[in-house]
């Protein structure tokens, strides 16, 4: 099983590359439709085309990346703590805390000076306030959420030693609660009583995200328990998996029709956790299987932290370029996603390749974690 | 190379990238920030390519990973267990 994990984490760091080229991709099919058509934007002709509900079923397939980055360092903690009854030690995560905040600063202030650069203006406190939500990039919320759950996990340790069902269950309630009060949002629902919860339900938040590292702590912890419960079951949990993404995608488009909107951004549902978490266990329960391209994604693995940070960067230009430069390559949509997947992992893979082989090796996890 | 040696310029070079850096044998990898979630599973990989042992998943704890001394014992165990 723990050799796994860095498959995993390949496997993750790649659905989020992907996941965030299928925005972009989105953006060509509906805000860029006059690059490649003579019509008015947003236009919406091309929902629900055949190239829609592919990328629909792909975004669906691929939303556990972010529950697996959590889980694998949940896990980790696990690890950190040791055997014993030991607590785990605030050096430990405040270290952790450290090598995870100087990279993520460093190219949330590359990427806010790039986007100044093209134009876009913020004042002094914008820009402090952008970089500490984890706003400057759409995907860095995960970093504040990641720290969040390091520096409650030492709290958490002891319940997921000798508690674990009972913490699984509570943190799954907090998670789920926290993920239902989207929903009047995505609906389009008013409701004033709810108006505070849902305001403050912001995504840089930890309580929508506990329970995938609570689950990692606690696998990490009962690991031989686990991969004995899990092995006998995992085809029922193959199948639970098959079903619970065909339920996110038929919601995803009933919550579509029903919010009486056009369009709404990419945002993860309770049936998304679901099937993420069930993924998750299929994946462990499977542990014996040989998955394929092992080297190519261990690689990758090891490298996701600096692909996670930097591949925003190369989307943003490579979709820009396409805007201004090749317009008829927006409207093949296959092919424009598959430019930017390459670009988006070439440039971090590059840039890691150039500063491993020159004087700047020794600062290697300082710029890239 | 012994297999200290071995562990600490895999550790030097590859996970903390600096073949001049200074590291003791007994030095708290964890505390230190040089093996994260990651390191780790790097690590066990290397140690089980390099020393053609298997690392059970049990075995992937704290207590054997802390310190280059820590894991120089644990190869230990298992060359004499193997």
């Amino acid at each position: 099983m723990v050799k796994k994990l860095l498959y995993l984490n390949g496997l993750a760091v790649l659905t989020v590359v992907l996941n965030h080229s299928l925005s972009w991709g989105y953006t060509a099919l509906f805000w860029w439709t006059d690059r490649y058509r003579a019509v008015s934007v947003p236009n919406f002709d091309q929902l629900g085309s055949p190239i829609y509900y592919l990328f629909r079923a792909l975004e669906q397939l691929l939303i556990f990346g972010i529950p697996a980055f959590l889980f694998v360092s949940g896990f980790f903690l696990a690890f950190a703590a040791g055997r014993g009854e030991a607590p785990l030690r605030w050096n430990v995560i405040l270290t952790r805390v450290k090598n995870l905040l100087i990279p993520f600063f460093i190219w949330s202030v590359i990427i806010l000076v790039l986007d100044m650069a093209l134009g876009r203006e913020l004042s002094v406190t914008e820009f402090i306030l952008l970089i500490f939500t984890g706003r400057a990039a759409d995907p860095f919320y995960f970093i504040p959420v990641l720290t969040q759950l390091y520096l409650i996990s030492p709290f958490i340790v002891r319940f997921a030693r000798s508690h674990w069902k009972a913490l699984l269950l509570i943190t799954g309630a907090i998670q789920a609660a926290t993920v239902l009060l989207r929903y009047p949002a995505m609906l389009n629902l008013d409701i004033p009583l709810l108006e505070p919860l849902i305001a403050n339900n912001r995504s840089f938040l930890f309580p929508g995200y506990v329970f995938f590292f609570t689950l990692g702590m606690v696998v990490g912890f009962h690991n031989t328990a686990f991969k004995e419960w899990l092995y006998p079951r995992r085809w029922q949990l193959l199948g639970l998996t098959g079903m619970a993404f065909l339920a996110g995608v038929i919601e995803w488009e009933w919550i579509l029709k029903a919010s009486g909107q056009d369009w709404i951004g990419p945002r993860e549902t309770s049936i998304d956790h679901i099937y993420a978490a069930l993924f998750l266990l299929t994946y462990l329960a499977f542990e014996r299987a040989e998955f394929p391209f092992t080297r190519q994604l261990n690689f990758i693995g090891a490298k996701s932290y600096g692909i996670y940070l930097i591949h925003t960067i190369a989307l943003v230009f490579t979709a820009r370029a396409a805007y201004h430069f090749t317009p008829q390559l927006l409207g093949l949509p296959l092919l424009f996603l598959i430019l930017l997947i390459a670009c988006s992992l070439a440039l971090p893979l590059i840039l890691m390749e150039i500063v491993n082989r020159s004087p700047l090796r020794r600062y290697y996890t300082l710029i890239f974690g | 190379m012994d297999r200290k040696a071995t562990l600490s310029s895999y550790i030097k070079d590859e996970i903390m990238r600096n073949p001049k850096a200074n590291l003791r044998d007994d030095e708290d990898l964890l505390s230190a920030g040089i093996l994260d979630s990651l390191a780790i599973l790097q690590l066990v990989a290397f140690i089980e390519e390099r020393f053609k042992i298997k690392v059970p998943d049990e075995d992937v704890v704290f207590e054997n990973f802390q310190s280059i001394d820590a894991l120089s014992r644990y190869l230990e165990t298992q060359k004499e267990a193997g």
